[in-house]
C-alpha cells in the first residue's frame, strides 16, 4: 500500500514536471507538404509554367466573412474578428482572449482554395488562459464549424495538430493561398521562456473542409 | 477586340516565331529560358497590326486594349507597328528593337510621347515578394501630357512624374479613389478612380492618351501571386498555458518530492513497527 503510494505520488510529480515543460502530442501529416506535393504536380506535357496570374479578370464572387469558430466537442467557441498585419509584420492577435481572429488576407472559410487563418492568444495577461487553450486537447477527427455573417456554417474536420517553431511558421504552408481548402487555427505553445521572448512555438490545428 | 482574342491572335504569332527559329532549341527552351510579355496598346485612335521581325503578332489590335500574359522565349524582338492593313511593307508607324531577358516579367506598351508622337516601350513588372499586409501600386506615365503627380484620396503619392517614366510604392491594399492632376497644381488630368489594390499583388496603372485632345484616361494591370508570410503570430503572453511560471514548476516538483519523503518515511516506519 505504502509502496504502491510513493509510486503514485513520484509518478505524479513526474507527470507534472512533464506537463510543464514538453509540447502536446501532435498527430496527423504536415499539410502544407501534402498539399504542396498535390498542387505542384508537373502538368502533363510540356504544357506553360505557372506564373502570376492574368490581368484584367473578373475576380471570384466575394465570400462571406467568418462570425464565429466552433468546436463542439471541446465546447469551444469564440467570436471572430478580422485581423490584418502589425507594423511588425506579425499578425495582429486580438487583445481579448476570448475572441479569435481571421487573417483578413488569407482566404475566407469556405473559398475554394487555401488555408483560412484563425489566431487566438493561448494567455493573456490579465485575462488568463485564452478560448484556444483548448486546442491542445483536440484529437483526430474533431468537428469544427465556422459561422458566417450571412448566417451560412463552413463545417471542418481535424486532421493534424503541429509544434512548429515561431521562426519556422512562415514557410509551414500555414499561410499558403492555393491548394487544399483548410482551417488552420494557429495559437502559441509551450516552452515559455520569460527571458527569451516568451513562447518559443506556434501551435498548428489544421482542419479541412468537410463536403457538404 | 477583347483582350482574350488578342492573347489568342499572339499565341498565334508566337507559335509562328517559334517554327522560323527552326534549329534553334526553342521548342525546348527551359522555363528560365522565357520571359512573360503583355502587349498594351495605349496609341488612342489608330488599331494597329504588329509585328515581330515580318510575322504578324497582333491584328486588329484597338487602342487601350491589354493582352494576356504570355510566355515567349527570351531574347530579341523587331517590333513593328503598322496602322491597320498597311504592314508588313509599308512605313511602320513604330519600330522599336526590344530585348526581352529570360525570367522577366515585362509590358510592352505602343503610346505617345509626351509630345504626341508615337513610341514603344517595354517596362518591366515588378514580381518580388511583396512584403505581408502590404499590396504595391505601380503607376506609369504613357500619356501625351506633361508631368504629373498621383493622388489617392487627394494626397499626393507620386509627383513629377514623367513620359515614359514609372513610379513604384508598397502601399496599404484596399480600395483607393485615384486621380492624376498635372504636377504641382490641383488640376486635374484623369480621374478620380477607384482602384483596388489587392494584398500581395502589383497593381500597375498607365496613364495613357493625349491631353490636347482630351482623351487621357487610366488602364490598370494586375499582376498577383506575389504574397508573403507575416513573420509571426504572437499569440501568448504570460507563459499560463505553459504550465504556469518557472518557479511554480520547481514549486510543484518540489511539493511532489516532499509528498514522496514523507510516504517513504511513513513506509520505513512501518516496516519497523512490524519488525
Amino acid at each position: 500500500m505504502g509502496i504502491v503510494g510513493v509510486c503514485l505520488i513520484v509518478l505524479l510529480g513526474l507527470t507534472l514536471a512533464r506537463d510543464d515543460s514538453g509540447a502536446p502530442a501532435d498527430f496527423g501529416a504536415d499539410p502544407a507538404r501534402a498539399v504542396e506535393q498535390a498542387a505542384s504536380a508537373p502538368p502533363a506535357g510540356d504544357g506553360p509554367s505557372p506564373a502570376p496570374a492574368a490581368a484584367d479578370q473578373t475576380r471570384p464572387p466575394a465570400v462571406p466573412a467568418p462570425s464565429s469558430v466552433r468546436i463542439p466537442r471541446l465546447r469551444l467557441r469564440a467570436p471572430i474578428d478580422p485581423v490584418g498585419v502589425a507594423p511588425d509584420g506579425q499578425v495582429v492577435v486580438p487583445e481579448d482572449p476570448d475572441r479569435v481572429g481571421w487573417y483578413r488576407f488569407s482566404p475566407s472559410p469556405g473559398a475554394g482554395a487555401g488555408s483560412s487563418v484563425i489566431v487566438g492568444h493561448v494567455d493573456a495577461t490579465g485575462r488568463g488562459l485564452g478560448v484556444l487553450a483548448a486546442l491542445s486537447e483536440v484529437r483526430e477527427g474533431d468537428q469544427v464549424a465556422v459561422d458566417r455573417q450571412d448566417g451560412s456554417t463552413v463545417a471542418y474536420r481535424i486532421t493534424s495538430r503541429r509544434t512548429v517553431a515561431k521562426n519556422a511558421l512562415g514557410e509551414s504552408g500555414a499561410f499558403r493561398r492555393e491548394g487544399l481548402p483548410t482551417l488552420t487555427l494557429i495559437t502559441c505553445a509551450a516552452p515559455y521562456l520569460r527571458d527569451n521572448g516568451g513562447y518559443q512555438n506556434n501551435l498548428v490545428v489544421t482542419a479541412v473542409a468537410v463536403p457538404r | 477586340m477583347t483582350s482574350r482574342s488578342a492573347g489568342a491572335a499572339m499565341a498565334l504569332g508566337t507559335a509562328a516565331l517559334l517554327t522560323l527559329a527552326s534549329g534553334a532549341p526553342a521548342l525546348a527552351a527551359p522555363q528560365a529560358d522565357e520571359a512573360t510579355v503583355s502587349v498594351l496598346h495605349a496609341v488612342p485612335g489608330l488599331t494597329v497590326d504588329v509585328y515581330a521581325g515580318d510575322k504578324e503578332l497582333l491584328p486588329d489590335f484597338a487602342p487601350g486594349t491589354l493582352t494576356d500574359p504570355l510566355k515567349l522565349p527570351a531574347g530579341s524582338y523587331d517590333i513593328k507597328v503598322f496602322k491597320d492593313g498597311e504592314g508588313p511593307k509599308g512605313t511602320p508607324a513604330i519600330e522599336k528593337t526590344v530585348q526581352v531577358p529570360a525570367g522577366a516579367n515585362a509590358t510592352l506598351v505602343a503610346h505617345l510621347t509626351a509630345d504626341g508622337k508615337p513610341a514603344l516601350d517595354a517596362f518591366v513588372n515588378d514580381t518580388s515578394m511583396v512584403p505581408a499586409g502590404k499590396a504595391r501600386l505601380t503607376v506609369r506615365h504613357v500619356a501625351a501630357a506633361p508631368a504629373v503627380d498621383v493622388r489617392a484620396g487627394g494626397t499626393p503619392v507620386f509627383k513629377g512624374l514623367e513620359n515614359p517614366r514609372e513610379a513604384k510604392a508598397e502601399v496599404a491594399p484596399g480600395s483607393i479613389s485615384a486621380d492624376v492632376v498635372l504636377a504641382g497644381t490641383d488640376t486635374v488630368a484623369i480621374g478620380p478612380a477607384t482602384l483596388d489594390l489587392a494584398e500581395g499583388s502589383n497593381t500597375i496603372v498607365y496613364a495613357w492618351g493625349s491631353a490636347a485632345d482630351k482623351n487621357l484616361a487610366l488602364k490598370t494591370q494586375t499582376i498577383t501571386g506575389m504574397h508573403s508570410a507575416p513573420s509571426g503570430v504572437p499569440a501568448g503572453e504570460t507563459g499560463q498555458a505553459a504550465g504556469v511560471n518557472r518557479t511554480a514548476q520547481i514549486g510543484a516538483l518540489s511539493a511532489g518530492a516532499l509528498l514522496a519523503l514523507g510516504g517513504a518515511a511513513l513506509l520505513l516506519r512501518r516496516r519497523t513497527d512490524a519488525g
